[in-house]
């Protein structure tokens, strides 16, 4: 396999760790060889934009029913509409159980005195508000269509539902915590666009990273012992030391330690 | 659907399971970032973002999940909508960037314009092989059952060809923009 090859390798992942090591080592020290390499790297780069750009066309063609704003508005409006359907109902169903009767035979049945049921007949506005208590004493015999069921409204929280607040149970705190700058209780500041590319440095407890750190996630981790604490920083699958008495701009040095890598991919994997 | 069923789903590559997922957790989501300053516009973005990261790291099986999908996908959505109100903030105090900086960024920005274009000239399957081998980073087995080629030596074949169209496609465009000396 000629080095062109390795380059193209080095990008399949089909390389060990020797290999792509020796791979960034002669792209260092011959230009065309590092044209090459940067002419992969940046296929890789357009593949992945045009993946994700496909991916995110995808999920925007996904119809979510409505916003959760609509979604609060709109079930506010169908408990509201619930609710005077109901009554209406409710109402419909005194009135034409009085005024227009049904020719059924359960209805030749109803007993005459029920007919004459003073809140029925003189005040059709109170019968909404008892109409539990006094529809089945007058319609009971008639017609079961004409029953209006009790209907209690179901008053809407914001943003309250099954789904956020049982099925999906988010451990806020711990997603805090375990979150990169805040687990290692410090806040992160990215600069880019500087002339310094993959540096940083710690000013009141501040990070600042210089360079493009936007293409990716990246992670803080931190590692602790009984008298002092080391933080680390990861990004595109590499680690590299911190020191927090770093006030200089100073480069991001990666760790090589094969030891250490492993007890921080651990790290960053149970995050 | 249960939550594993769902994740083997998606470490295959299954995008149904994707779009499940994305209703699914749709409001959960959008809400960390509409409670916290953010549009619904912003919402969706960093929720569809947060999504397709979850996605590469389980179809490329670089993903072992320790807690509920919901949880991790919260955290990404979490990271994601920090950086960006980072992002926002250094917009407000108007740093700006070098002219050789911008010089630079320009330049590979035209230049993964080209490549881009060169990828949708390749044709659909071209274009899936590819993206699924570099950037979902699934095995060429994976790849020959996803788009039901015979076998894994057929997707290897078709991977090898594609990539090489796609070298020499770009090279004569560069070449027609003086990129390479």
């Amino acid at each position: 396999m000629d080095i062109k090859e390795k380059i193209e390798a080095y990008f399949e992942r089909t390389l060990t760790e020797v290999e792509m090591r020796d791979v960034e080592e002669a792209v260092s020290q011959d230009p065309e060889l590092k044209k090459e390499f940067e002419f992969q790297e940046d296929i890789n780069e357009a593949l992945k934009e045009v993946r994700v750009a496909e991916l995110k066309a995808q999920l925007e063609s996904i119809s979510i029913t409505t916003s959760i704003f609509d979604q609060t508005i709109f079930k506010l409006i169908t408990s509201i509409a619930i609710i005077t359907g109901v009554s209406i109902i409710g109402y419909w169903a005194l009135r034409s159980g009085n005024e227009s009767p049904v020719t059924t035979e359960a209805q030749n049945e109803i007993p005459l005195d029920s007919l004459d049921h003073p809140a029925l007949i003189h005040e059709p506005d109170q019968a909404q508000a008892e109409s539990s208590k006094e529809v089945p004493e007058t319609t009971k015999k008639t017609t079961p269509v004409t029953t209006p069921t009790p209907v209690t409204p179901h008053v809407i929280e914001e943003f309250a539902d099954e789904e956020t607040r049982e099925e999906i149970s988010i451990p806020e705190n711990d997603i805090l915590e375990n979150a990169p700058s805040a687990s290692a209780g410090i806040s992160v500041e990215l600069k880019i666009g500087t002339q310094y590319n993959f540096h940083y440095q710690f000013l009141s407890n501040r990070l600042f990273l210089f360079g493009n750190f936007n293409e990716e996630l990246y992670d803080i981790l931190e590692i602790k012992n009984d008298t002092e604490s080391q933080l680390f920083f990861s990004y595109k699958e590499k680690f590299y030391q911190l020191d927090r008495e770093q006030k200089e701009i100073t480069p991001l040095q990666e760790i090589t330690n094969e030891g250490l890598i492993i007890r921080l991919k651990s790290i960053k994997d149970n995050q | 659907m249960k939550e594993k069923e769902i994740f083997e789903r998606i470490c295959r590559g299954d995008e149904k399971a994707l779009e499940e997922l994305y209703k699914k957790y749709y409001r959960m989501m959008a809400k960390l970032v509409i409670t916290n300053s953010g549009s619904e516009q912003e919402a969706k973005d960093i929720y569809q973002d947060a999504l397709i990261v979850f996605w590469q790291k389980a179809t490329s099986g670089n993903l072992t999940l320790t807690s509920k999908i919901s949880t991790y996908i919260y955290s990404i959505c979490l990271n994601l909508w920090r950086k960006e109100l980072d992002r926002k903030k250094r917009l407000s105090n108007e740093e700006k960037d070098t002219p050789e900086y911008m010089d630079m960024d320009m330049d590979r920005a035209e230049r993964i314009r080209i490549i881009k274009n060169c990828i949708n000239q390749l044709g659909d399957t071209c274009r899936k092989v590819l993206t699924y081998y570099y950037y979902e980073k699934m095995s060429m087995t994976e790849i020959a059952s996803k788009l039901g080629f015979a076998n894994t030596d057929t997707a290897k074949t078709k991977k090898y060809k594609c990539k090489k169209k796609l070298d020499e496609l770009v090279k004569s465009q560069y070449s027609e923009k003086d990129f390479l000396d």
